[in-house]
């Protein structure tokens, strides 16, 4: 249903209307409009201060987690798993023909066993004296042992370097290349290499190994700490200069 | 030729009042605060309620003044800034109740009654109106507001907006009736 006629009237009367505001309201209105624009800044700086520590925070955040991700994850694992590659090459050099065996028949085990020693660490002093003398009384063990196939699988697979120092040995008396003497300056010489760097080991013992990567660490973090107080230093102090600026 | 300078003329105040310029929302102020003072009104009895309303109702002009886009009438946009803060003004003094109506038939034809009587006479007429009636009234008579329109401005249903405008033309009638016959166009109330 549209307008009435009584409404029309009214619609003209009423849209025709003015009513003048009392005197003193566009001051009103005015005073109203300056304390609006003067809230609007502080809200405007605020945001740039929150926007300032929201950064800093960021900053801080991936500062402070990199470091984590890159310390170095200690394994013991690694010195077994060379000693075990460094025999399991000397397995193979043992099981290369004769023929190549032949061409260099002195210095190849020879050469083997010192590689050995030289990184090889935790051997034992009595396993070490029943190396010194292994000629005479466990000959013929060892000749069984070297005929014995089954046997010389399970030296393989142990991967020991004392029994593959002896099966050196034995491998080379077998072939009658190295003399007895040979063996025992070989051994003299691989004792006094193995106690040498026992005394070495003995004088690092005292130092350990945990509280000098912890000291590290907190070296590391310290000097996070000191980048990330930097950081939120300058947004501070750049938060302050604007405020300061804007008074 | 004469209006082509005028509209020139808001267009510039309007742009120098984005920029917070006093002089041109003073200007501005001026210009449309008599007729909007008037619009106020028309919702709302107590005439102070209605300059404080209509002042809330110009903060909010020049505040959001980026967003008048010149494509319709800058008056209107106001006038429609003004509708709102009044309806929210009675909204906060919880003035405006409407009765949730059926679906009745609220399109029953009303006796054509002229009227000649003069603006003050008008709004006394309209103030006597509860207030649910009054609002409907004012904005789809005077206005000029679809029923879909008011029900989406004062949240209620279509329906309701056609009882309250069906109730308040009828009361309207009987009033404007009994004024004829005892004042001879003048209203006796």
């Amino acid at each position: 249903m549209g307008q009435l006629k009584f409404e029309k009237d009214f619609s003209e009367k009423l849209n025709k209307r003015k009513i003048e505001p009392k005197a003193g309201s566009w001051e009103e209105l005015s005073a109203r409009l300056n304390s609006e624009e003067k809230s609007k800044k502080p809200i405007f700086w605020w945001i740039g201060i929150a926007a300032t520590l929201v950064g800093g925070i960021l900053i801080f955040s991936i500062l402070f987690n990199k470091p984590i991700s890159e310390t170095p994850v200690i394994v013991n694992a690694p010195e077994e798993e060379i000693f075990k590659e460094q025999i399991e090459s000397q397995q193979i050099s043992f099981e290369k023909p004769a023929s190549k065996e032949e061409a260099k028949p002195e210095k190849a085990p020879v050469k083997t066993v010192k590689n050995i020693f030289s990184k090889k660490e935790p051997v034992a002093n009595s396993k070490l004296a029943s190396i010194g003398k292994p000629q005479e009384s466990s000959k013929t063990e060892n000749d069984q042992s070297y005929k014995d196939p089954d046997l010389m699988k399970e030296t393989k697979i142990s991967g020991n370097p004392e029994e593959a120092i002896v099966e050196a040995t034995t491998n080379a008396n077998k072939t009658g290349e190295i003399t007895d003497a040979e063996v025992d300056t070989l051994l003299a010489e691989a004792l006094t290499k193995i106690k040498g760097d026992k005394s070495a080991k003995s004088v690092s013992e005292n130092i350990d190994a945990n509280s000098l990567l912890l000291e590290v660490e907190l070296e590391m973090e310290q000097s996070i700490r000191e980048k990330v107080f930097d950081v939120l230093k300058v947004g501070y102090f750049k938060a302050k200069t604007a405020v300061v600026n804007r008074n | 030729m004469k209006v082509i300078p005028l509209n020139k003329n808001e267009t510039q105040l309007i742009a120098r009042a984005i920029k917070n310029n006093r002089g041109a929302q003073q200007c501005l102020y001026d210009l449309h605060s008599g007729k909007m003072l008037g619009v106020c009104r028309m919702y709302i009895k107590d005439l102070h309620h209605a300059e404080e309303v209509m002042l809330n109702g110009f903060l909010k002009v020049f505040k959001y003044l980026v967003d008048f886009k010149n494509e319709g009438s800058f008056e209107g946009w106001i006038r429609k800034i003004m509708i709102r803060e009044c309806i929210s003004f009675l909204r906060s003094k919880k003035a405006l109740e409407f009765k949730e109506e059926g679906l009745e038939d609220f399109n029953g034809s009303f006796n054509n009654i002229e009227s000649d009587i003069n603006v003050d006479e008008i709004q006394q007429l309209i103030d006597s109106l509860p207030e649910g009636y009054k609002v409907v009234f004012v904005m789809y008579a005077i206005e000029g507001y679809k029923h879909l329109e008011i029900s989406k401005m004062l949240n209620i249903n279509i329906g309701t907006s056609k009882s309250q405008l069906f109730k308040a033309r009828k009361m309207l009638q009987e009033k404007l009736r009994t004024q004829n016959i005892s004042g001879y166009g003048t209203v006796e109330i």
